[in-house]
């Protein structure tokens, strides 16, 4: 059978203004339930919305950044149906004249343009909490501002779809709009899937798959729902238009609603919200303030500083590591030890990962302080792996650390003598073999050397201390 | 004179004078209220126990000598869709029975501010759907000119309270005639203000983009004073308002009248009245003409012109505003759903069930009638919804057309004089064509009241003032100019046919 799969996707993005998006509630995760509400969020009669143009803003940028036809006369619609985490029976969302139409985002991996029909502000429901004999509202997240971004149809196969998102959250992070982390919600991807039968020109309705919480969640739902589809489409099984669900742990779509009884969701306009209109101005000056995106930031990192594809990719995962990079370029100009540097050492010490740029205590001018050391051959690998580990938490100057915890070179040579006698008292069974392989001897003292100083030793003037030692022990043997 | 029909600056005066205290004062308005409320049955709620005690503790700041608030010494009634906070607000339903408002509404924070005293919370049609406050889930209003007959609606508990002397003013509200058409039916006068003008934070939704708070009155000296009191303060939350420098409404009157007593000949010098004639063409009744014909008379001895215009589209008017109205109220009305607040039904088996039967047990026939329609129209008709929304863009064009001949218009308030129980509100469409002079100007969002006009033995008949967007100083200039005057309005003096 010749097969093609279709997928397109519905995107929530939390964004992280200060405030709700109707009212002055803080936008932000509480300790309790219910701390952060009002009367607005609440739905409460006589309340009133006001649309935070924060959050114009914020949707204004990321529809720009898509590539966006930005629609300068707008307004707010009413979608109206009843769930107990809609306190007001409508959700106040843009129906008829979404912000962004037309947008595009370009896959490189895929070398394929994913279309992007829409992009849309909108406010979050409660949250319902299931309980034994019960359902406990919490309307902390009524009123979180929301985008919605709509596909188009364009994504076919699993591949894709990871590209895609993946992409979407590195451009995202570029406007810090959102914290975009799946598993709390703050992004969310819903999936609209369908399989078609090119031989036979027959296809599967259209299935809406919800609760992905990670990309590799989203990746495992569209393998599993494909399978589905392909087998109904074997079997001839008549199937309908469903929303489902995905289950992580039993890693399996189940039915949520059947889309017969779909809502009539009865749009009009939102008559408390008056008409909103984009001003030349503020369209320009959002445009003027757009960063530099991942696209083009990579593409000039692989010119500027000649890195490789896959140094490039992390060192532009998020504005933060991006900046990072280029400002400790500018303190030593070793892109490449700089990017090995914060691939492997720098992450390894962040528990956040490449998150955690955006609030490192250690500046960049100092790491490259630190990398310059290194370049000049002032301090070994081991000494700037020691002195980042302090750095990384205390954001304290490299040379400093260096100069107070006698972590400086140790280059006097009777001092290396002494600690050479020391070790080879210690270890009078490795000369045992010093007559037969004198080399492998000597590279063990050079180790041990290098482990009791942390690697502060001077390495020739250590080799030369245990060959002279080794070759008087040797002859004091003979003479014996 | 009776202190009940004095104005606000009157008492006032007299209460810096020391001719009155403002326990004396308040005393017999409460005395009023024993006397008659259980005939008139105007409120829903009444809070007398603090108006005493605010009362002497005005007595003690006039003694000190202090100045006074713009609305001190006045008593005002609040309609019971406007929280007022720790008030029940029920809006007259059964959904809201044991609602509590958790704040005040803005325009009663501010006449709070002004020194204004609450008496309560008056009675309505079920979420202002309505035109005789027949559709109470709690009581039915009467009119005080005549027991035997309504006040109108949906504000009618508000007129029924100021004709009757329940305090100097009530805030209504006013989405097709709510205000306009039981002040007509009461005989008192009642403005709704150019939509924008007033803020709406804490007014229970009918239909948001006409929904409008304003003022019933016995005079256009307080409607001035309580206007100038709740235009859209700067602070409002309401961002649907239309952000202009404030107005002071009661100067304005002032400087052009000097001296309240006379030299009313210049009131209205200069001022063009327009008479459209579609308005006239719905049969009035005889007393309403009669009374129409005093009521232009009375503004030509005050020196304005009279001329006839048009409004072309103004029969298309009353279909429109159900049609919109409608489906506003059903999405307004969704979130009384059972379950944050109000009625929630004892007995559930699911959620939709808890949706289905709260709303099925808290919300009355008028409303659910509504409501029926409204989806049916979002369902099935959304032709009627387009076609409404252009009629409306046409009235408005034609009053614009209308306000460049003209400065204000007149017109009837309602075709008929307070009616008995039962009457209309048996046929929905006999009772929607109570509505049916008032609605053209809130389909436009213009500013208009109905003044007590003709002879005040009779029963009382509405003329209706409509003015250009903002245009309230000279709107109440015209009200100034209609008005009967005060003193003859007492109902004890009415006889009744």
């Amino acid at each position: 059978m010749n097969f093609q799969t279709v997928i397109g996707l519905e995107i929530h993005v939390e964004l992280n203004t200060k405030t709700k998006i109707f009212c002055g509630c803080k936008n932000e995760a509480s300790r309790e339930p219910n701390e952060n509400i009002c009367p607005t969020c609440m739905g409460y009669p006589g309340s009133l919305p006001r649309l935070n143009q924060k959050v114009v803003d914020y949707a204004l940028k990321a529809a720009m950044g898509l590539n966006c036809e930005i629609q300068r006369s707008t307004h707010m619609d009413r979608k109206h149906y009843f769930y107990p985490d809609l306190p007001k029976g409508y959700q106040i969302t843009q129906a008829a004249k979404p912000l962004g139409i037309n947008g595009q985002l370009y896959l490189e991996k895929a070398k394929k343009t994913v279309r992007i029909q829409r992009i849309h502000m909108e406010e979050d429901t409660a949250k319902m909490m299931h309980r034994k004999e019960s359902t406990e509202i919490d309307y902390n997240r009524s009123g979180v501002p929301l985008i919605e971004i709509v596909t188009a149809p364009d994504i076919s196969n699993e591949k894709e779809l990871l590209e895609f998102l993946e992409e979407l959250k590195n451009l995202l992070s570029f406007f810090e709009i959102s914290d975009l982390k799946m598993e709390e919600g703050s992004l969310r991807c819903d999936l609209n899937i369908n399989v078609v039968d090119q031989d036979r020109d027959i296809k599967t309705p259209v299935m809406e798959v919800k609760n992905l919480n990670s990309f590799k969640g989203a990746v495992k739902a569209c393998l599993y729902e494909q399978r589905r589809l392909l087998e109904t489409l074997e079997t001839g099984c008549e199937l309908t238009k469903e929303t489902r669900g995905w289950d992580q742990k039993k890693e399996e779509t189940k039915t949520l609603r059947k889309k017969e009884d779909s809502l009539e969701y009865q749009y009009f306009i939102e008559p408390e919200i008056l008409p909103l209109q984009l001003s030349e101005g503020k369209v320009r000056n959002t445009a003027s303030r757009i960063p530099e995106l991942p696209q083009k930031k990579r593409s000039r990192f692989k010119e500027q500083y000649d890195l490789p594809d896959y140094d490039v990719r992390i060192l532009t995962k998020n504005p933060y590591v991006a900046d990072f990079f280029e400002q400790t370029v500018l303190v030593c100009y070793a892109p490449k030890r700089i990017s090995n540097w914060i691939m492997t050492q720098l992450l390894s010490e962040m528990p956040r990962g490449l998150e955690g740029f955006k609030e490192l205590p250690l500046k960049p001018k100092d790491f490259g302080k630190l990398m310059a050391l290194m370049e000049g051959g002032k301090i070994p690998k081991k000494v700037g792996e020691k002195i980042l580990k302090e750095i990384i938490i205390t954001g304290e100057n490299p040379k400093r650390v260096l100069e107070n915890r006698n972590l400086g070179p140790i280059t006097d040579e009777q001092e290396i003598r002494e600690i050479v006698k020391e070790l080879i008292n210690k270890h009078r069974k490795a000369l045992q073999d010093y007559q037969k392989k004198p080399g492998k001897t000597i590279n063990f003292f050079m180790g041990k050397g290098m482990e009791r100083t942390g690697g502060r030793l001077d390495p020739c003037k250590l080799r030369e201390a245990i060959k002279q030692e080794l070759l008087l022990i040797n002859q004091q043997k003979k003479e014996e | 004179m009776d202190n009940q029909r004095l104005t606000i600056q009157q008492i006032q005066k007299k209460l810096i004078d020391k001719k009155l205290s403002a326990e004396e004062l308040f005393k017999e308005t409460l005395d009023k209220i024993k006397e008659k409320e259980h005939k008139i049955r105007a409120f829903i709620s009444l809070t007398e126990e603090e108006v005493l005690t605010k009362g002497r503790a005005l007595d003690r700041k006039l003694q000190k000598g202090a100045s006074l608030g713009n609305l001190e010494g006045a008593l005002y009634s609040v309609k019971d869709n406007i929280m007022v906070k720790n008030l029940k607000c029920t809006c007259a339903s059964e959904m809201l029975k044991n609602f509590i408002a958790p704040y005040d509404g803005e325009s009663v924070a501010e006449v709070n501010n002004a020194g204004g005293i609450s008496l309560g919370k008056t009675n309505m049609d079920e979420f202002a759907m309505g035109s005789t406050t027949e559709h109470s889930a709690f009581k039915v209003t009467r009119n005080p000119r005549d027991y035997r007959r309504l006040a109108g609606g949906s504000s009618g508990g508000s007129a029924a309270a100021v004709a009757a002397g329940f305090g100097q003013f009530s805030l209504g509200t006013d989405t097709g005639g709510s205000i306009r058409q039981p002040a007509a039916l009461s005989g008192v006068l009642g403005i709704k203000p150019t939509y924008g003008l007033v803020s709406r934070m804490g007014l229970v939704s009918f239909a948001p983009s006409m929904d409008q708070i304003g003022i019933l009155a016995n005079n256009a000296w307080d409607m001035a004073r309580v206007l100038e009191t709740i235009q859209g303060p700067a602070s409002s939350k309401d961002y649907t308002l239309v952000r202009r420098k404030p107005v002071a409404y009661h100067r304005r009157l002032e400087s052009i009248v000097e001296d309240q007593e006379s030299k009313k000949e210049k009131l209205l010098k200069g001022i063009t009245i327009g008479i459209p004639g579609e308005f006239f063409e719905i049969p009035l009744e005889k007393d309403v003409e009669k009374a129409l014909n005093q009521g232009m008379e009375r503004l030509k001895d005050h020196g304005a012109i009279l001329i006839s215009l048009s409004i072309p589209h103004f029969h298309y008017s009353l279909s429109a505003y159900h049609v919109l109205t409608m489906v506003e109220a059903v999405s307004n009305l969704a979130r009384f759903d059972g379950v944050a607040y109000g009625n929630r039904a004892s007995k559930y088996e699911s959620i939709i069930d808890v949706v289905e039967k709260s709303r099925g047990q808290g919300f009355g026939d008028e409303v659910k009638r509504r409501l029926i329609l409204g989806n049916y129209i979002l369902s099935k008709e959304k032709v009627s919804l387009a076609r409404a929304k252009r009629v409306q863009e046409l009235l408005k064009r034609d009053f614009q057309k209308a306000f460049q001949q003209a400065d204000l218009l007149f017109t009837p308030t309602t075709h008929v004089t307070a009616f008995k129980p039962g009457k209309r509100s048996n046929s929905p469409v006999d009772m929607q064509l109570l509505d049916q002079l008032t609605v053209p100007a809130s389909l436009a969002g213009l500013p208009a009241v109905s003044v007590p006009c003709g002879n005040p033995e009779n029963l009382p008949v509405g003329g209706q003032l409509i003015g250009n967007y903002f245009d309230e100083p000279v709107l109440l200039r015209g009200a100034l100019g209609i008005e009967t005057l005060s003193e003859t309005m007492d109902p004890e003096q009415i006889k009744v046919r």
